[in-house]
């Protein structure tokens, strides 16, 4: 049990998965569809540090009737207005969603990429059902992480580039969860938990000996 | 990269309270007229187009329709060297516009795109409209203010805009209604009052 409870000490030290970017409180009932004229669209984003990525979240509004249709993520280097594509893209098949409503998909299987703290996230739909007609919504500014109000990236087939609804509300609805990358000098929080261990590893071999 | 800056702006400009002759580079007048002669190749209205397009050089469209001695060759072909100086005029920068994406608003059901015109001159610019041109099909402009008549293509739904001081910008929203999934797009005009007919 004493030596579970050590391990466990040492897991927290080297393990912190949390939610580093939450742009999902306060829709603000706009859409940017696809249809219009968009192949990508997508929002450059600032998490706290470098990161490893174990999930993300966005929400996508389906302007016409039921039908299914696939979703990939894509991230970026931040850039004019980005750069190079960071590791391969995700995607989610057959996703389901009614007529005239929003539907959250997540990303589950991003297998702890490693992006930089300043990135960008692009979202592309395909296989989109007859009658199916999506678009991504625009919520309230991150309560973690940043995101500049007054533009998002799109691509309108002929490249990338910011735009804007000059309504400053260009944030997407977005929840990325992942962990803070390991930049090999530890916190003193984590410090004192490895000291800690250590500490108890010790005093347990002391008293067996 | 910056896109959706600027919109295509095409303006036709009518009234002396937006950009004066003399603000219109010579070179200019001479190459819309001329532009417009090379467009007059029917023997049967030659005379007639040659006319308008020499009236047309007054940067006046309401000179069209009062000096065009046979319509409507001539007034058309007026219509569109005046245009044609007009453009002129703001490219050398009388006023710019700004304008978001489309967006559709979940809650109304309609689209909505937000618009910041700037008046860059050095006077004010009052009595302009935000004219819709060639509407992307299955689109229709639904807070607009009137259409266009005098300046072709006539028949544009337009959204008028408050005067603008020097240097002022002023924000509007353009509503809009789709049929169907067809992508957004027009073509953007600002007119003076005297061409909204």
């Amino acid at each position: 049990m004493r030596k579970a409870l050590i391990l466990g000490m040492l897991a927290t030290a080297v393990s912190h998965a949390a939610v580093l970017y939450n742009n999902t409180t306060g829709d603000q009932q706009f859409s940017a569809v696809y249809s219009t004229g968009f192949t990508h669209i997508g929002d450059r984003v600032q998490l706290g540090a470098e990161s490893t990525l174990d999930s993300l979240d966005t929400q996508f509004y389906n302007v016409g009737t039921d039908a299914t249709f696939d979703a990939t993520v894509t991230f970026y280097e931040a850039g004019s207005p980005l750069g190079n594509a960071i590791g391969s893209s995700f995607t989610v098949t057959g996703i389901s969603i009614t007529g005239a409503t929003s539907q959250t998909v997540s990303f589950t299987n991003l297998g702890s990429l490693l992006v930089p703290a300043d990135l960008v996230v692009i979202f592309t739909v395909q296989n989109v059902s007859a009658g199916g007609d999506i678009g991504v919504n625009f919520f309230d500014p991150p309560s973690v992480g940043t995101s500049s109000n007054t533009f998002f990236i799109t691509n309108d087939g002929t490249g990338f580039a910011e735009s804007w609804t000059l309504l400053d509300i260009d944030n997407l609805y977005l929840l990325v969860n992942g962990d803070v990358a390991n930049t090999g000098i530890p916190e003193p929080g984590t410090w004192g938990l490895v000291l800690g261990a250590l500490g108890a590893l010790a005093y347990r071999r002391s008293r067996h000996s | 990269m910056r896109k959706h800056v600027l919109c295509l702006l095409v303006v036709g400009l009518g009234a002396a309270s937006i950009v004066s002759r003399a603000q219109v580079p010579a070179s200019c007048i001479d190459n819309a007229v001329i532009n417009c002669y090379n467009g007059c190749n029917d023997p049967l209205s030659f005379k007639d187009c040659i006319i308008g397009c020499a009236i047309g050089s007054n940067n006046d469209p309401r000179n069209c329709r009062e000096k065009c001695p046979e319509p409507p060759v001539c007034e058309s072909n007026c219509i569109k060297s005046s245009v044609a100086i007009s453009n002129c005029s703001f490219v050398a920068g009388q006023l710019t516009a700004t304008c978001g994406v489309a967006v559709l608003n979940r809650a109304t059901g309609f689209w909505s795109r937000t618009v910041r015109a700037t008046n860059t001159s050095q006077e004010p610019i009052g009595d302009i409209a935000f004219v819709v041109d060639s509407l992307a099909a299955g689109w229709s402009l639904l807070n607009g203010d009137g259409v266009t008549e005098d300046y072709a293509p006539a028949g544009m739904p337009y959204k008028n805009v408050p005067t603008l001081a020097a240097g002022q910008s002023s924000t509007f929203t353009l509503q809009f209604k789709r049929t169907g999934t067809l992508p957004f797009g027009y073509v953007t005009r600002v007119i003076t009052a005297s061409g909204k007919g």
